[in-house]
């Protein structure tokens, strides 16, 4: 059976380091004025208890299992893997941006150097293939980052899956990321 | 919390900025003139010379290739690779809009250019510069016996050209301002108001002709029509979003009510590109002053109107996705 | 003799194929160069080495990769880090190219910090430091030269060069930073303290902030803790990343942490919540510590810390009953107090008094090889213990050090000689400190970078004027190295070899220092090397037997080839198992690997403390009359004034992150966190330039507004608003150390990071 690569990342567990965002960078060669991943802090929201949370939202590609970024494409350059990764052939893709328009999630940048829309490709070119698991995940220091194979019951995403509850970013477009969060719960109480 | 994940600069959510609003503009006058001037020609022309009517046939022959083209090097230059543009033609996505547009454009294109020839031919014929083109011309007259049926496709496909630069944004689902069935008959409309307007303009600027009181009222007549349908399409586009509710409802409230772009739908898109041309054309009406200044004036605004309306989808459209 | 320099040589040197193209004008650095002329010559394997990007020092591995890049992980091998790196970590490769690098010693030619400079070749700079610090030899004395040099690696080298030369005044950067708990760990427990933060149930955190200022091993136990449903209460005047994770965040007023630690101790006592067993078995002093802390009942503390007595009650009630599983921790960096010594040391104390101490879940003493091998009997193997090279002895000083430790009357005699108080060093320049009969003439500087770091930015500078010689040896020109006469450019730390450390946590480990990844840019030397050259031109070179780092290794482990061996292909390694003394099965899986040691295990099937927990401290009350607990009130800001206060964030905290475009690119300049309310009052928006203001300084920024933060307090991260010119976004945002006071504290030694500012829009 095919892979299909998903990926979680655990708000609770997320500190906004940042140390993702350095190493997708560190391994991917992304050029600096971009970021394929961020992890923005935002608040710090007041819930109604009166505690104070910090939210982490992950900016990345979210690996839709239906891809308007691919629907859109007119030449056949963003396209899905085998595997479920959303990536772009830069050698017959015309720079319309079609797709970045046309992406929900605001994954994709145009990368400086090659003209075309770069994205997280869930480190496919990088180390995928020597059989690593994706930069931020293998850095993150509270290991908020899961990734793996949906498809494969016995896959940590798989557990952590069937253990945790999980939402998606903007689930009501219908586009069904393969990028699953954990939302964030914690928080001080206020005395 | 201070932003800590670094520069924000990549998100710009304006990812087609002024030349896409702008080739729409081109693409949807192209259209429309080039049916305004198949229909005044078969409707009106035959053995009419130096009316308005003939200086419309020659405006709408002129505009429709020359905005096209001059619309489609914008887009290519908008490209990132714009060398690679050529992918374009070989390789096709045929869930993808661009694609089935790049088709349309790939036959309109050629289709409106030799119109322009058979129009021009006696102005071809008179000056050696083009003489180069009398060949072709002559190529072209040996199918005349399919005239009719080419120009009948000319219009078919003129209305999906027409059409397809409102697809082309309604494809998006992200931003409920482009994505409704409602545009693309808002952008063929608003094509074919301009498509009248620009027609009127340059053919009474430069295909000297002489003009009656009738063919005034009937021209301000028919821009008053095509506005008219302008408008409800337009409140159509709103409640649809509004009805939708969630993020679309959010986004059509802000679209409407905040900032720069707010601004240029009420002043830009309703008063300057509808209100005032219903002004002009009721004033006009209504005091029987049958004035070619008029008529300028009006055709002017329409299109400072229509340009107005493509700017202002296509970065309203971006700005307010409600989310 | 200086020469322009020739980067096209230098590259051809450095790498064979690079070209070059932006030849940079500043005398000594890289200068800029394009991506494709950026090659990396070295390991495409994963190289164990350990992290410099801050003092952390974290465990790590880096490869190169297609020449292209190196990517740096975590190290594997290493548990507690789980092979795991942070953001600044992450970006250390990203040095190595640094157009802004230094790779040719400069020599001053302007006034210092005029930024006037040329550049000078290795032999030119040993030569002209060795002339200066002879002269000031011959004419003050060698003990007036200071030297200040990073943790770790750097100081057994040039400490070992100032002794040589002559002088006692060796120090580190421990005052400005994490002295005080060390002192009072020694003066409590004798050593040093380790906290088991991943098994506790219960932790009070004072403004710890591992979330932000990332120490990765904390952060991963925190974050273990919570997730098994620890209790884990923050007390800080902000929302910090780890005051948001926690089960409980308590805006404590700044300055005011140790009424809230006294109250929580009377607590403790007066309601009997402590261990009785436990302290009357392994502590001293208690009937002291009972009644110097006798007076500060919850509700006289109160009003002190802006913490309700109800509050500090319940904490201190749940705290022990959580107990032996819970941690009172005594945090890291800023000092939170006037009174750092008493503030840390009341900490500490707590969790003996819970008997949470040597148990799981609570604090523990460090084991080298030393501490272990010491309850292991005749038969049992023993961890391996370092050698130390043979050297010959130093010239004898007749002088007390500035700081006077190693006097019979010192009140910092809890600081080590190699940590020192280097934070007296600008105030020994400028006058003769009392009980000091001279002046400071000569610093130089290893790493260190006072001109950022030390509070007071005005007294450090003036110092800095007086001085006869300033040297600074870094990879850039800190702001610091800005104000030198020379600066003698080190590797980064991918680039260099280092000597074996050892250590221990629960058991003895040793770690193989730091491994080249890549060959070194340029003429950048490591600094090992540097001291050893500059030793020979100063006369001093049998001090440096040693050819080169492994070299010093071989001797370093003597006989046993085989743990070198292992360490450069691991990185690390530990010796036995853990072993917690009050813990029954922690002792008797130790006894179990190691027989012999039975005979130290008592009835309970304990091994008992080597020494006696000090609840009270008779050297301290000698010295200062400071043995007990006590509380002194102290003015930190006028009423009109707000607080101000600083910590780090999680990409830029040290001065490896200062310039690093990557880190800088994340965070190029920090706000000063305003709570709305405040702002209102001074008519100050979100995003508005402001001015933090007070009568040592006046610092520009921008407004965060947030309700993360007391209405009476300013918060800034630090390490921005760079002076070195030389830096990338040098004067960008606010320089928090030129707005505190030049303060030491009593017996600690320490910096002061609480001061009253006042803000204006600008
Ligand atoms: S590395 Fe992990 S903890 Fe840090 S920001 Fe990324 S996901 Fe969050
Ligand atoms: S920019 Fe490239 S990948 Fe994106 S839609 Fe256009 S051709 Fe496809
Ligand atoms: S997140 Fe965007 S780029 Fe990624 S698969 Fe979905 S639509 Fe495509
Ligand atoms: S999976 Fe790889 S490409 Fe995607 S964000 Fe992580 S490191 Fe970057």
């Amino acid at each position: 059976m095919a892979k299909k690569y998903g990926m979680i990342h655990d708000e609770n567990l997320c500190i906004g380091c940042q140390a993702c965002s350095i190493a997708c960078r560190s391994e991917n060669d992304i050029p600096e004025s971009v970021y394929r991943l961020q992890v923005r802090v935002l608040g710090p929201k007041k819930l109604p208890d009166g505690n104070m949370i910090f939210e982490f939202h992950r900016q990345s590609c979210v690996h839709c299992e239906n891809t308007p970024c691919v629907t859109v494409c007119p030449t056949g350059a963003s396209f899905v893997d085998e595997n479920g990764i959303s990536l772009v052939n830069t050698d017959i893709c015309v720079g319309c941006l079609y797709c970045n328009a046309a992406c929900p999630y605001d994954a994709r940048f145009v990368n400086p150097i090659t003209h075309a829309p770069d994205k997280c490709t869930f480190c496919k070119e990088s180390r995928l293939g020597r059989g690593e698991e994706p930069a931020c995940v293998s850095v993150c220091p509270t290991e908020a980052i899961v990734f793996g194979d949906i498809n494969d019951p016995t896959s940590k995403i798989s557990k952590v899956l069937s253990q945790r509850p999980t939402y998606h970013q903007r689930a009501d477009l219908g586009t069904e990321p393969k990028m699953f969060i954990v939302p964030n719960k914690k928080g001080g109480i206020q005395s | 919390m201070n932003p800590i994940w670094g520069s924000m600069e990549q998100y710009n959510p304006i990812v087609w900025p002024w030349p896409i609003a702008v080739y729409l503009f081109l693409a949807g006058l192209s259209a429309g003139s080039i049916m305004v001037a198949l229909l005044v020609k078969w409707n009106r022309h035959e053995g009419e010379h130096n009316t308005i009517w003939d200086a419309m046939v020659k405006a709408g022959a002129i505009l429709a290739p020359v905005t096209i083209i001059v619309g489609l090097l914008l887009l290519i230059f908008d490209l990132k690779k714009p060398f690679d543009f050529y992918w374009l033609l070989i390789s096709y996505n045929f869930t993808s809009v661009m694609t089935l547009g790049v088709l349309a454009l790939f036959v309109y294109t050629p289709i409106v250019l030799i119109f322009m020839l058979l129009i021009f031919e006696d102005t071809i014929r008179k000056v050696k510069l083009f003489s180069m083109l009398i060949p072709v011309i002559e190529f072209i007259k040996g199918f005349h016996s399919y005239a009719k049926i080419i120009e009948y496709s000319l219009f078919g496909i003129a209305i999906v050209v027409g059409a397809y630069t409102g697809f082309l944004l309604s494809a998006i689902q992200a931003n409920p301002m482009w994505n409704t069935p409602v545009l693309p008959l808002l952008f063929l409309t608003s094509g074919v108001s301009a498509g009248i307007a620009a027609n009127i303009l340059v053919g009474l600027m430069f295909f000297k002709s002489s003009i009656n009181k009738e063919s005034i009222k009937y021209l301000l007549v028919m821009d008053l029509r095509v506005i008219m349908t302008e408008l409800p399409l337009i409140l159509v586009l709103f409640v649809g979003m509004m009805y939708t509710g969630g993020d679309s409802l959010v986004a059509a409230k802000q679209a409407l009510s905040t900032g720069y772009w707010a601004k240029v739908f009420w002043f830009g898109v309703i008063g300057v590109g509808l209100v005032l041309p219903l002004i002009i054309a009721f004033t006009a009406l209504r005091n029987h002053a049958y004035k070619v200044g008029y008529i300028m004036i009006n055709s002017f605004v329409v299109l400072c109107g229509v340009m107005m309306l493509r700017f202002y989808i296509v970065y309203a459209g971006q700005l307010f996705t409600g989310v | 003799m200086s020469k322009e320099v020739n980067r096209r040589d230098f590259l051809k040197l450095s790498s064979g194929t690079a070209a070059l193209v932006g030849l940079s004008s500043i005398p000594g650095t890289l200068g800029a160069i394009s991506s494709e002329q950026k090659r990396f010559n070295g390991s495409a394997k994963f190289v164990p080495s350990v992290c410099e990007m801050c003092t952390s020092s974290c465990t790590i591995e880096a490869r190169v990769e297609n020449g292209k890049g190196v990517f740096i992980r975590g190290n594997p091998n290493d548990k507690s880090r789980g092979g795991r790196v942070c953001a600044r970590g992450g970006s250390g490769f990203n040095q190595l190219y640094d157009p802004m690098r230094l790779i040719n010693p400069i020599m001053r030619v302007g006034e210092r910090g005029e930024g006037k400079w040329k550049e000078v070749s290795w032999d030119e700079a040993y030569t002209f430091i060795a002339k200066k610090l002879e002269e000031i030899k011959e004419k003050y004395g060698a003990h007036t030269v200071a030297w200040t040099a990073r943790s770790g690696w750097t100081k057994v080298w040039f400490h070992h060069l100032a002794q040589a030369y002559g002088s006692p005044n060796i120090f580190g950067h421990e005052a400005t930073c994490p002295l005080a708990y060390g002192m009072s760990g020694k003066d409590i427990y004798g050593s040093s303290i380790g906290r088991d933060f991943a098994k506790a149930k219960y932790i009070i955190n004072m403004g710890h902030n591992v979330f932000e200022g990332v120490v990765i091993s904390y952060a991963r136990q925190y974050m273990s803790a919570l997730q098994n449903g620890a209790k884990v209460v923050t007390l800080d005047p902000r929302l910090s990343m780890m005051a948001a994770k926690s089960s409980e965040w308590h805006k404590i007023k700044p300055g005011h942490d140790l009424p809230f630690v006294l109250a929580f101790m009377n607590v403790l006592i007066t309601d009997e919540l402590y261990d009785k067993e436990f302290v009357a078995k392994n502590c001293e002093g208690f009937e002291e510590l009972k009644n110097s802390v006798k007076e500060y009942t919850p509700e006289a503390m109160a009003k002190e810390c802006d913490i309700d007595a109800g509050t500090i009650r319940r904490l201190a009630h749940e705290f022990a009953a959580a107990a032996p599983k819970a941690i009172f921790d005594y945090g890291h960096r800023v000092t939170l107090s006037a009174q750092e010594m008493e503030l840390r040391r009341a900490m500490m104390m707590i969790n003996a008094l819970v008997g949470a101490v040597e148990k799981e879940g609570g604090y523990y003493l460090p084991k080298n090889s030393k501490f272990y091998n010491a309850l292991l009997g005749e038969d049992d193997p023993k961890a391996p213990s370092l050698k130390k090279p043979k050297t010959p002895a130093y010239p004898k000083v007749e002088v007390p050090r500035i700081d006077r430790i190693g006097e019979e009357d010192c009140e910092y005699f809890l600081a080590s000689k190699g940590q020192g108080i280097t934070t007296l060093v600008p105030k020994a320049a400028l006058n003769e400190l009392p009980g000091v009969p001279y002046k400071i003439h000569g610093w130089f500087i290893v790493r260190n970078n006072p001109v950022m770091n030390y509070a007071n930015l005005e007294t450090v500078l003036e110092a800095i004027k007086a001085m006869d010689l300033v040297v600074a040896v870094d990879y850039q020109v800190s702001d610091t190295a800005w104000y030198a006469d020379i600066v003698l450019p080190d590797t980064t730390y991918l680039e260099r070899d280092q000597e074996i450390t050892a250590g221990g946590g629960k058991n003895p480990s040793f770690s193989i220092g730091r491994q080249k990844v890549v060959e070194p840019i340029g003429n950048s030397k490591p600094t090992w090397l540097i001291a050893k050259e500059l030793a020979e031109k100063m006369g001093l070179g049998e001090y440096f037997p040693w050819a080169d780092v492994e070299d010093y290794r071989l001797q370093q482990v003597g006989d046993d080839i085989d743990l070198l061996a292992e360490l450069k292909l691991k990185g690390l390694k530990s010796f036995g198992v853990p072993l917690m003394l009050q813990d029954k099965k922690s002792v008797a899986k130790f006894v179990k690997k190691f027989p012999g040691a039975a005979a130290k295990v008592n009835e309970e099937g304990l091994i008992d403390f080597p020494k006696k927990i000090q609840l009270f401290s008779h050297k301290l009350e000698k010295v200062s009359g400071t043995g007990g607990l006590s509380y002194n009130p102290y003015k930190y800001k006028e009423v009109d004034e707000l607080f101000f206060i600083n910590g780090k964030s999680a990409v830029r905290t040290n001065g490896a992150g200062a310039n690093n475009v990557w880190l800088n690119n994340l965070l190029s300049e920090a706000a000063a966190w305003i709570h709305p309310n405040t702002a209102k009052k001074f008519g100050i928006k979100d995003g508005d330039e402001i001015e933090v203001y007070n009568k040592y300084a006046t610092q520009r920024g921008h407004a965060m507004l947030t309700e993360g933060i007391r209405e009476d307090t300013v918060f800034a991260y630090f390490g921005f608003g760079h002076v070195s010119k030389k830096l990338r976004f040098s004067g960008k945002g606010i320089h928090s150390n030129s707005l505190y006071p030049s303060f030491t504290g009593k017996n600690s030694g320490m910096d002061l990071h609480v001061v009253g500012v006042k803000i204006r829009k600008v």
